[in-house]
């Protein structure tokens, strides 16, 4: 918690440093109840773990599992270059995930590295930010990724050779630097006062770099094509039992993510078990899911536990803290120009197409047998209701961004738009879409009706 | 709630520039999509206009379009590491063909659609979960993953009002073909479908004899036009389009999936 302005009120999370024009436009800068968040977050967990328990447990070895539908052989080339879409599934073996790990370690040690050397010959003599020890964990995990992922490729390749312990030897050799910069800061500062947390972390994690490379010189040459290690670093889909860990893990997350325990972090485990399933089978997912890992991508990075969690719970039973609490709205007004996009692209590629524009749609989308819930003649909506119809929502598609934009349209365009998807849901079986798409929507409810406080939004 | 007077800390600016750039990678994003559909589909009246004002684009050549590709490989390659495809063009045309896979078991060497031999097993058509078993009485629920799954494949094979029926044949055979073999095909995915597919026979009866053939048939539904309604659709409209004999050896390169070949009624082995 952070920028308390007034003693009743609370500003939640970092808030952001916006360049202009972005600054000068009170729609990015004034901060907003932190409920807007929190309901956002609680309507996307629960289309997820219905999505998860009804789509995907019933099905997981068929769509992820070798010799399935996602076969990993069958979608192999989706993680190749030129293409960015990873998987922690795929192991730690993919040359993908390998690359995404060596560019983190990479950038961690130079900010450790330019870090230790600031305090080293800085002219702060105070305690050390929290924040560096923080950094050196995060260089920890990167670097002992880094080592799970050649250890990965090397059991992979059957050729384990002097590689598994000399990684590891090589980032002892760095470790060990660091120790010696932090070591050689607090000789010089000779202060009583000194944090020394950084100082143990990075001895620490010096043993722990030691114990890496013995294994990788004493066990890993000898393990053999069951061994847990090859199991365990390589590809989860070929696993079912792995398959079904990472399944209930990612289950887990959005439950947790639900409740708001860790919050944080549970965002971060659901968005990169979310990002990992869809990039091991594209070809089940549609839009809807696409908006659901947009989103959860926006959860894992404000402060979407502000309100209506477990978390904030806890803390105000610690603190005896009352204070409302505020967000900075930057998620959601990204979130917004996001849909206002979704929308105005989908009607301008209509317009260009031939369908829309003669008024046939909505009654060619209603008679298709792959889609609709029940056949046609249940509906039996006159023609001309149907042409109007799709000339209506074409025009509501492609005039999105005004509509919204006038004060006068506004309500009335986002009443339809929730309407509309409602009526997507009823009509035809497009699985998360019509859900994922009505999440977008929670963040606008009138709250300030319920909490009788005027939030400007 | 006023913004803190004292300077930023480098979180806050960080968190300000991701902001920023998010945004930015929004609007560039999708304005690259419009642009390049714009660059396929400009009418010939506007390409004088398009060269004055942006020479060499609309030809892939020119600064213009160097810099428009520099940005689209960034911008790529952020969605896709993210999981932010900006790809919004859903239902831009709604055709008229709904098709669904359904699998023909056959126990004998005969083709597909021959009456079952003397002795042996009838042959047994496996439709897709998602095809409605009467096109004027169901309720869908559920299985829009797998449905999306095989839409991904489905091949609508129809003949056109200008062809006749020997060159609607040929044009087949070419369709299936490029679907079915060369590095962009889904020859790989329909196989691994018909494999699973017999799985999931196998284990909802009691028939666990291997089938000698295993034919994969598209079936489409042609939804009526509104002064033809009802019915609101006619079908299924059966065509085949490929093979698999277990069991059978195959020769080094060639894949266990063979293709249909509509010209000569026969199959033809398919490169892996």
């Amino acid at each position: 918690m952070t920028s308390p302005s007034t003693d009743k009120v609370v500003v939640a999370g970092v808030e952001p440093w916006l360049p202009w024009p972005l600054s000068a436009w009170s729609w990015w800068t004034r901060p907003v109840p932190a409920e807007r968040l929190a309901i956002l977050r609680i309507g996307l967990s629960l289309c997820l773990l219905v999505d998860l328990w009804f789509n995907y447990l019933p099905h997981l070895h068929d769509f992820f599992g070798a010799g399935g539908l996602g076969d990993p052989e069958l979608f192999v080339w989706y993680g190749q270059s030129p293409r960015w879409n990873w998987s922690l599934l795929r192991g730690l073996a993919d040359p993908l995930l390998l690359t995404l790990v060596f560019v983190g370690w990479a950038l961690a040690t130079a900010w450790l590295g330019l870090d230790l050397l600031a305090r080293l010959t800085g002219d702060t003599t105070g305690p050390g930010k929290p924040q560096s020890v923080k950094l050196v964990l995060a260089w920890d995990a990167a670097s002992i990724l880094l080592i799970l992922c050649v250890w990965s490729r090397c059991l992979g390749d059957n050729d384990a050779g002097s590689v598994p312990s000399l990684v590891p030897l090589g980032i002892l050799a760095l470790a060990a630097a660091f120790v010696l910069f932090e070591a050689c800061r607090l000789l010089r500062t000779r202060s009583g006062n000194e944090s020394r947390a950084m100082f143990w972390s990075l001895l620490a994690i010096c043993g722990v770099f030691a114990g890496l490379a013995f294994v990788g010189m004493l066990h890993l040459p000898h393990a053999g094509p069951d061994s847990v290690a090859r199991r365990l670093l390589g590809s989860w889909q070929r696993e079912p039992v792995l398959l079904q860990t990472a399944f209930w893990i990612w289950f887990g997350a959005t439950l947790g993510l639900l409740l708001g325990v860790a919050t944080r972090y549970m965002a971060i485990a659901a968005w990169t078990l979310s990002v990992s399933f869809a990039h091991v089978n594209p070809y089940i997912d549609n839009a809807g899911d696409v908006v659901r890992g947009i989103i959860l991508f926006y959860l894992m990075l404000c402060p979407c536990g502000a309100a209506w969690s477990i978390d904030t719970c806890l803390r105000r039973w610690r603190n005896e803290d009352q204070r409302t609490v505020f967000v900075s709205p930057w998620a959601l007004r990204l979130l917004f120009v996001q849909m206002s996009l979704i929308y105005f692209l989908n009607g301008l590629f209509k317009l260009f197409g031939t369908t829309w524009l003669t008024g046939e749609s909505l009654y060619l989308v209603l008679g298709d047998l792959n889609l609709i819930r029940f056949p046609h003649d249940r509906i039996n909506l006159p023609y001309s209701v149907s042409v109007a119809m799709t000339w209506f929502m074409l025009g509501w598609e492609v005039g999105f961004p005004l509509w919204v934009a006038l004060p006068w349209t506004r309500t009335l365009a986002l009443i339809f738009g929730a309407l509309f998807h409602v009526g997507i849901l009823l009509t035809m079986e497009l699985g998360g879409f019509a859900p994922y798409m009505l999440t977008l929507y929670l963040p606008l409810l009138p709250l300030k009706r319920w909490r009788h406080q005027d939030d400007g939004s | 709630m006023s913004a803190s007077s004292t300077s930023p800390s480098t979180r806050q600016v960080y968190l300000g520039l991701f902001i920023a750039g998010q945004l930015l990678f929004l609007l560039i994003r999708n304005g690259l999509e419009v642009a390049d559909y714009a660059r396929k589909h400009l009418p010939d009246a506007m390409h004088p206009a398009a060269e004055r004002l942006a020479p060499g684009w609309r030809e892939e050549r020119g600064h213009l379009n160097q810099l428009m590709e520099t940005v689209d490989r960034a911008t790529k390659t952020y969605a896709q590491a993210t999981e932010q495809l900006q790809n919004w063009s859903l239902f831009p045309n709604v055709g008229r063909d709904c098709v669904f896979p359904a699998l023909c078991m056959r126990w004998d060497p005969a083709a597909w659609s021959a009456p079952a031999q003397p002795s042996m097993p009838p042959p047994i058509q496996f439709l897709s979960d998602n095809e409605p078993l009467d096109i004027k009485d169901f309720f869908r629920l559920g299985n829009y993953r797998l449905r999306k799954f095989e839409d991904s494949f489905a091949l609508t094979l129809k003949m056109n009002d200008d062809e006749t029926e020997k060159e609607a044949r040929e044009r087949w055979a070419t369709r299936i073909r490029e679907h079915l073999e060369g590095p962009q095909s889904y020859g790989d995915m329909i196989f691994a479908y018909m494999r699973w597919r017999l799985d999931q026979y196998k284990a909802r009866t009691d028939n666990k004899v291997m089938p000698t053939q295993v034919f994969l048939v598209g079936r489409r539904y042609l939804v009526s036009l509104p002064d033809e309604a009802p019915p609101f659709a006619s079908g299924p409209f059966e065509l085949l389009l490929a093979r698999w004999r277990p069991g059978m050896p195959v020769g080094a390169g060639d894949s266990p999936l063979e293709m249909y070949d509509p010209v000569s009624d026969s199959f033809r082995a398919r490169r892996k």
